[in-house]
């Protein structure tokens, strides 16, 4: 009897993060997600968010839970169209995930990485408004690496910015860990091509950056030696105490915070002198904002593709982002060191600021 | 257990292996048929009534699929160890052959498509105009869609599925004999990939406008993909039809009146006739052209209207029509119930008399202007005359044509003159506008305040705004930058701005922008109106430019007016 009951005790015990998580109070959160982007059925673009709802219970205001194929304003994968689009209403969080849309490169089984014909994307007048219409001085406005860039024309990305408190200098780039594998775009080694009239014979990991004029630098081992390190400024840490430093390895974006825009965190490089002067060059600052933010309109900027996480973790247990954080690595390590617990922090916030509570700030 | 079957003969061993199998595949199949029917289909139909995404009923529907290939390998695993094993024969066979019977009955049921337990299952059908969607159709269902007209199937169903290949075999072969094309797209739900079809159905849609029935089995789950598919690709109307009716033609001036069924302008040209006239929903034509038998006109334009099936009825009027006249028109024109386009060839007197009559109830009367001592007086329409200051015997003669009310406006500040027309214009009085010295700029004014421009618009051309340009839409329809406080003046009330329509883009415009512009418009005595610049927004602004026939001005900032103008050529 004595065994069943150390047996019933440990069961539990171990059960026990899971069993809190199922009692734990549901939050309601009226959250619209935009995803322009999903043109596979894997959802990634805004994956990673949806996680981090379900981990902390956040549900929608008719008390359901967030569902990944169907809670966000984009294009439906399954039917291959354009889903309804968002129309204002109070909210208490909009995130922008991505608005680059669908090509028709995309829905191919195994996409070439060329420039193809545009489906469905970019940002317009009429549903920013929308947006914007909803959000009040507590909402809070996130809008991730993409959120204005083409195919959005250049007044409306101009408009976006400056809701956002940003100036986009026009580069973009990405730390790869080989540039000779197939990840690389086809259209980024097209450009490189063109632009230096020489094959394209890097290896090994590598920056590459690429501007709306179609610049494209590489730099390749000799220029640079780590991936975009996420790290936060001193205003970051005081607001973000739980979040950690990481390697961030996607796309980001080069902004430039107005004056009145905080910068949370930037991303620094590990560059050799020749790399330093090859971005001096161009015009590309050596470390710049990684996480803006606007307090008096609770406005982020994440220069980055932050959501875009392709992985189906368990999360219905208390605390076992906790546990994900020791054993993750990559990709992986900057969603959960990193955004898991920025994200946490800005819900969390966001939930206080709404229904009245303190805010400890 | 190796050892105990190598004691057993071969030939049982084998027997026995073989029995498993045949359980095994037989409780899968036939078993899968009925658990399909009786538990999949049902608890998908739950999950989508609770309106779940596609994505989250495929991620729980794939365990429902794993779950029975594992109960099916777990059943024949107990049967193998715990029947066959045992040498328990009658037994054996019995469960053997019950899964075989079990099989059957599944495949007679899934293969008979008109049986009642497949039918229960059954989705309805859904009829659009040109494509229908439902179930799997039988050889008389393909003929009954021939026979009404249909052109050819889509067929979802997979040949990869072993249980639909027959039947989609049985289609084609029935189609052929009912002369009906058959396009297989084959889809796999829940598991499957889905892209080619979908590109398939979309060149479908746009190649042609043939008809076709979509089904795929039990017309539930495949057709509701294509479903959406369509409805996107052929552009289901969001919102009602809108469109900002012109006012101008090329002979004239175009009039209507909200909450009237009537317009009233020129003959329209052979273009017009089809983009404004037949667009305007109009129903029936009333000819004002005099005499039938000495133009070519008339009988052009009967043959017309006759060919856009719109009823065509002739109320010739004289040059110089009467009141009375004017009261026939407008009356039997007030007796229809449907939309009605009344014209003269140019804008006539009768016309300009229709237009005053129809829209207040009353009109001035005569042909030209009156001459008077100290000057000629101006029509703005057949509402109000601009001149100098009448004796009494002019007065009188004023009176005799309707003039009601006599305003002394030389003098006054513009805002006062703005305002004194702008009430007159409330009370719908037929009014005489003394402005001596201003007459011009009086008369531009009321104009402005009544109906925009007299001059299509061309005098708008000229005004240069402070931030940026003004693009004419239409003689009282402009779209152009924010004003500058100044420009309340120089520009709105001097040009008789009746609306200022403010288009407030939330992404680039505050709430204390939208009350600025309403004290400046008030302080100046002009109607406001704010539009807020999201999906759809002419739901709100084509009625408040129906509802004002004098000059509107749609202001946004400069940035935008571009937008705002490729906006409004949709409508």
């Amino acid at each position: 009897m004595k065994k069943v009951v150390v047996a019933i005790f440990l069961i539990l015990l171990v059960l026990s993060p899971r069993i809190y998580w199922a009692v734990k109070e549901e939050k309601i959160m009226d959250i619209a997600v935009i995803d322009k982007s999903v043109a596979k059925k894997n959802y990634r673009e805004h994956n990673g968010l949806f996680h981090i709802l379900e981990g902390k219970k956040i549900v929608r205001p008719d008390g359901e839970s967030y569902d990944l194929g169907l809670d966000y304003y984009g294009f439906d994968p399954y039917d291959q169209v354009a889903m309804d689009p968002f129309r204002a209403r109070p909210l208490d969080m909009i995130y922008v995930a991505d608005t680059y849309g669908v090509f028709s490169d995309d829905l191919k089984d195994k996409p070439d990485g060329e420039r193809s014909e545009l489906l469905y994307g970019g940002m317009e007048l009429l549903e920013w408004n929308e947006l914007m219409a909803s959000k009040d001085k507590e909402t809070t406005l996130i809008a991730e690496f993409n959120s204005f860039a083409s195919p959005t024309s250049e007044e409306m990305s101009t408009i976006m910015q400056n809701n956002l408190g940003i100036k986009w200098t026009g580069w973009i780039g990405r730390y790869f860990t080989d540039l000779a594998n197939e990840e690389i775009p086809q259209w980024l080694i097209e450009g490189y091509k063109e632009q230096t009239k020489n094959d394209w014979l890097f290896a090994g990991a590598g920056l590459a950056f690429v501007d709306t004029s179609g610049k494209v630098i590489v730099l390749d081992g000799q220029e640079n030696k780590s991936a975009a390190h996420f790290e936060l400024t001193k205003l970051g840490k005081e607001k973000f105490p739980k979040v950690y430093s990481s390697e961030y390895i996607y796309w980001f974006d080069v902004v430039e915070p107005f004056e009145k825009t905080d910068i949370l965190a930037t991303y620094e490089f590990d560059l050799t002198e020749k790399g330093r002067s090859v971005l001096q060059q161009a015009g590309i600052p050596e470390t710049f904002p990684a996480v803006l933010h606007q307090k008096p309109t609770n406005t982020y900027y994440f220069a980055g593709d932050y959501a875009d996480f392709d992985k189906k973790p368990i999360v219905k247990w208390q605390g076992i982002h906790n546990v994900y954080k020791y054993f993750a690595k990559d990709v992986s390590a900057f969603y959960w060191l990193t955004y898991f617990p920025m994200m946490e922090t800005i819900l969390d916030e966001t939930y206080e600021r709404k229904n009245g509570e303190e805010n400890d700030e | 257990m190796v050892k105990r079957m190598m004691n057993e003969p071969k030939s049982r061993f084998f027997l026995k292996l073989l029995l498993w199998f045949i359980f095994l595949s037989t409780l899968g199949v036939g078993g899968g048929i009925f658990f399909l029917l009786f538990a999949v289909v049902p608890i998908e139909q739950v999950f989508t009534d609770r309106g779940w995404s596609q994505f989250k009923i495929d991620n729980i529907m794939k365990y429902f699929v794993i779950g029975w290939v594992v109960f099916g390998f777990i059943v024949s695993f107990i049967y193998y160890f715990l029947v066959v094993k045992k040498n328990r024969w009658l037994l054996t066979w019995l469960l053997v052959a019950s899964t075989i019977m079990l099989t059957f009955a599944g495949l007679y049921y899934f293969l008979n498509t008109g049986s009642g337990i497949v039918q229960s299952s059954q989705g309805d059908v859904v009829e659009g105009e040109r494509f229908t969607f439902g179930p799997y159709p039988e050889k008389e269902d393909l003929i009954n869609l021939k026979e009404r007209g249909y052109d050819g199937v889509i067929t979802l169903l997979s040949p990869t599925l072993p249980i639909e290949k027959p039947l989609l075999d049985k289609e084609i072969r029935s189609a052929e004999e009912a002369d009906l094309e058959v396009h297989a797209l084959p889809m796999l739900p829940w598991v499957g990939d889905n892209t080619k079809s979908i590109e398939k159905v979309k060149e479908l849609i746009a190649q042609d406008d043939k008809k076709y029935y979509v089904h795929c089995y039990l017309g539930r789950h495949r057709v509701d993909v294509v479903k959406q598919v369509v409805n996107e690709e052929l552009g289901e109307d969001i919102y009602e039809l809108r469109f900002l009716q012109p006012t101008t033609l090329e002979r004239g001036s175009l009039f209507y009146f909200p909450d009237q069924l009537a317009l009233v302008g020129p003959y329209p040209t052979e273009e017009e006739w089809f983009t404004r006239i037949n667009r305007g929903e109009v129903k029936e034509v009333v000819s004002l052209l005099k005499d039938k038998k000495g133009s070519e006109w008339p009988v052009k334009e009967e043959k017309t209207v006759s060919e856009l099936q719109m009823i065509y009825t002739p109320m010739p009027l004289t040059e110089e029509p009467t009141l009375d006249d004017i009261k026939h028109v407008a009356d039997y024109v007030h007796s229809l119930d449907h939309r009605v386009y009344i014209h003269d060839f140019t804008n006539s007197t009768a016309v300009a008399m229709l237009e005053t009559y129809l829209d207040w109830g009353t009109t001035l009367t005569g042909t030209l202007p009156p001459a008077f001592q100290c000057g000629t007086s101006e029509w703005i329409g057949r509402k109000m005359l601009v001149g100098c200051q009448p004796d009494k015997v002019e007065r009188d003669r004023l009176r005799r044509m309707g003039i009601t009310d006599f305003i002394r406006l030389e003098g006054l500040e513009l805002t006062e003159q703005y305002l004194l027309i702008k009430e007159a214009k409330e009370r719908k009085s037929l009014t005489y506008l003394v402005a001596g010295k201003q007459q011009q700029q009086v008369k531009r004014l009321a104009t402005g305040l009544l109906y925009g421009s007299d001059q299509r618009g061309k005098e708008y051309e000229e005004i240069v705004f402070v931030n940026g340009q003004a693009k004419k839409h239409e003689r009282n329809l402009l779209v152009g930058p924010m004003l500058e406080p100044s420009e309340y003046e120089t520009f709105a009330t001097t040009y008789g701005v009746a609306q200022i329509i403010f288009l407030q883009s939330p992404s680039t415009s505050s709430d204390e922008e939208v009350q600025q512009v309403k004290d400046l418009a008030a302080s100046h005595h002009i109607a406001v109106e704010v539009v807020t610049m999201t999906t759809g927004y002419e739901e709100q602004l084509i009625p408040l430019l129906d509802h004002e026939s004098g000059l509107n001005y749609i202001m946004t900032e400069d940035s935008l007016t571009a937008d705002v103008n490729a906006y409004l050529k949709k409508f």
